[in-house]
């Protein structure tokens, strides 16, 4: 402490009580006024400077938080989306069993529920569909796949003990023995068709037939019942010299969305 | 006479930024204390009986800018470089980066806590304000917001100034030299 007090130090220490005690007798008035004159303008362009600076920060980290925000909302609104989407699978799956359930027990049949599994389009003209139901839930082949109200969207093909496979009405393969409703006479086959829509043939040339008219199962099979929709007449090919003419069918459903069909135990 | 001058003025810019720049920098930037580092900074660097006459300067600009009464800066700063001076001369023998710091630590807090007292001592008479009011949590996460500023601050001028001079260079004494 000693090297403290010292000639210099004290000298010092005695200058600022000076100087405060010069301030209040106001003694410095003049010299305090003539300091902060000189001051003041450096002292605003400091104080501009760090404005600017605390501006730009802000400005850095506002983009920054609504960044982060605008992240989290995306983040919520994808949740949503996701939520919705499985809300209206739910609410379509939901409408898909009423509707077929209300038309089983309209109609007095049999039926088994199922879940399409799979799907396989390994050939352009291959439409399938696994139905994760089998024979031991009844099902045969020949019976008829549905969905909705009572619409036919193909015919079970091939059953193992736990699940069944079909063909759908485009699969190129699939064949249904079908008629137009109303009008029971015009009988035909209805055939895949490059796998997007199907073909009635052998209709007879001087059948009345028209477009819009609706396409239903005869119920010349022995598995599927008379009466289901499969689509409607979209056009007519015609030729004078054939003995037969042909109706390109469209589905009455489109069958790329179906997730629940069931199948007529007939 | 010329080095003088310039270093006075240098200390105005400090004080000057202190009081207007320092402030309104975001948080916790606008919590440095440029007079404390530079006091700091200053007793490693030149003699003590300078940097007391250099902080009187600086102490007098802070006084005709602060809204407490005249004479607490100087009385704040003047108490400050003596006891950090003293610990300086007793315990710290060496210009470490560690010496440095915990002088520095030292001086925030007699700074703080003197002009805290002053404060709450003279508003005591005229204010309804408790202790407890007063040295809330707030006072202490700010005290310790500044400490942390000064740290930073201190540390990249000591490194800067050990990179420029060879003031905080070890000096060893050679026998007979």
């Amino acid at each position: 402490m000693g090297s403290l007090v010292n000639k210099k130090n004290l000298s010092l220490i005695a200058a600022a009580v000076v100087i405060v005690f010069l301030h209040y007798v106001g003694f410095l008035k003049f010299i305090e006024n003539t300091v902060l004159l000189v001051v003041r303008p450096v002292e605003r362009v400091a104080q501009q400077a760090g404005s600017q600076l605390s501006l730009i920060y802000d400005q850095t980290t506002d983009r920054r938080d609504l960044y982060n925000i605008n992240k989290a909302l995306e983040q919520y609104n994808q949740d949503l989306l996701v939520e919705n989407v499985s809300l209206k699978a739910l609410a379509e799956e939901n409408n898909s069993l009423r509707q077929q359930l209300n038309f089983y027990s309209r109609n007095n049949l049999k039926k088994a529920l199922g879940y399409i599994i799979n799907r396989g389009e390994e050939f352009e003209t291959e439409r399938i569909i696994t139905i994760d139901k089998g024979a031991s839930d009844g099902i045969k082949a020949g019976q008829a796949v549905l969905v909705s109200d009572g619409i036919m969207i193909g015919k079970i093909f091939a059953v193992n003990d736990k699940v069944s496979f079909a063909r759908l009405i485009t699969d190129k393969q699939s064949q249904i023995a079908v008629t137009i409703s109303g009008k029971d006479d015009i009988k035909g086959l209805l055939q895949g068709e490059l796998g997007l829509t199907a073909k009635m043939d052998l209709i007879l040339q001087q059948a009345d037939i028209a477009e819009n008219d609706l396409i239903i199962t005869s119920g010349l099979e022995e598995a599927i019942p008379k009466g289901l929709l499969i689509g409607k007449v979209q056009e007519l090919k015609r030729d004078a010299n054939d003995l037969f003419q042909t109706a390109i069918v469209e589905p009455a459903i489109n069958l790329n969305n179906i997730s629940i069909v069931s199948v007529i135990l007939y | 006479m010329f080095y003088q001058l310039l270093s006075i003025i240098f200390v105005c810019l400090i004080t000057i930024l202190q009081v207007s720049f320092v402030p309104v920098l975001p948080f916790p930037a606008s919590a440095i204390n440029l007079i404390i580092v530079s006091a700091v900074l200053g007793l490693f660097l030149y003699r003590f009986d300078k940097v007391l006459l250099y902080m009187l300067i600086a102490g007098f600009l802070l006084d005709i800018n602060s809204w407490y009464f005249f004479g607490l800066e100087i009385s704040a700063i003047f108490l400050t470089l003596f006891i950090t001076q003293f610990f300086l001369d007793k315990f710290f023998t060496n210009k470490s980066i560690y010496s440095i710091a915990v002088l520095m630590v030292i001086a925030t807090l007699i700074y703080e806590f003197y002009k805290s007292i002053v404060i709450f001592v003279a508003g005591a008479f005229s204010q309804q304000t408790t202790f407890t009011d007063f040295y809330s949590l707030v006072f202490f996460q700010n005290a310790a917001t500044e400490l942390a500023a000064n740290s930073v601050i201190l540390i990249i001028l000591f490194y800067t100034a050990n990179y420029f001079t060879n003031a905080f260079n070890s000096v060893f004494l050679k026998k007979g030299a």
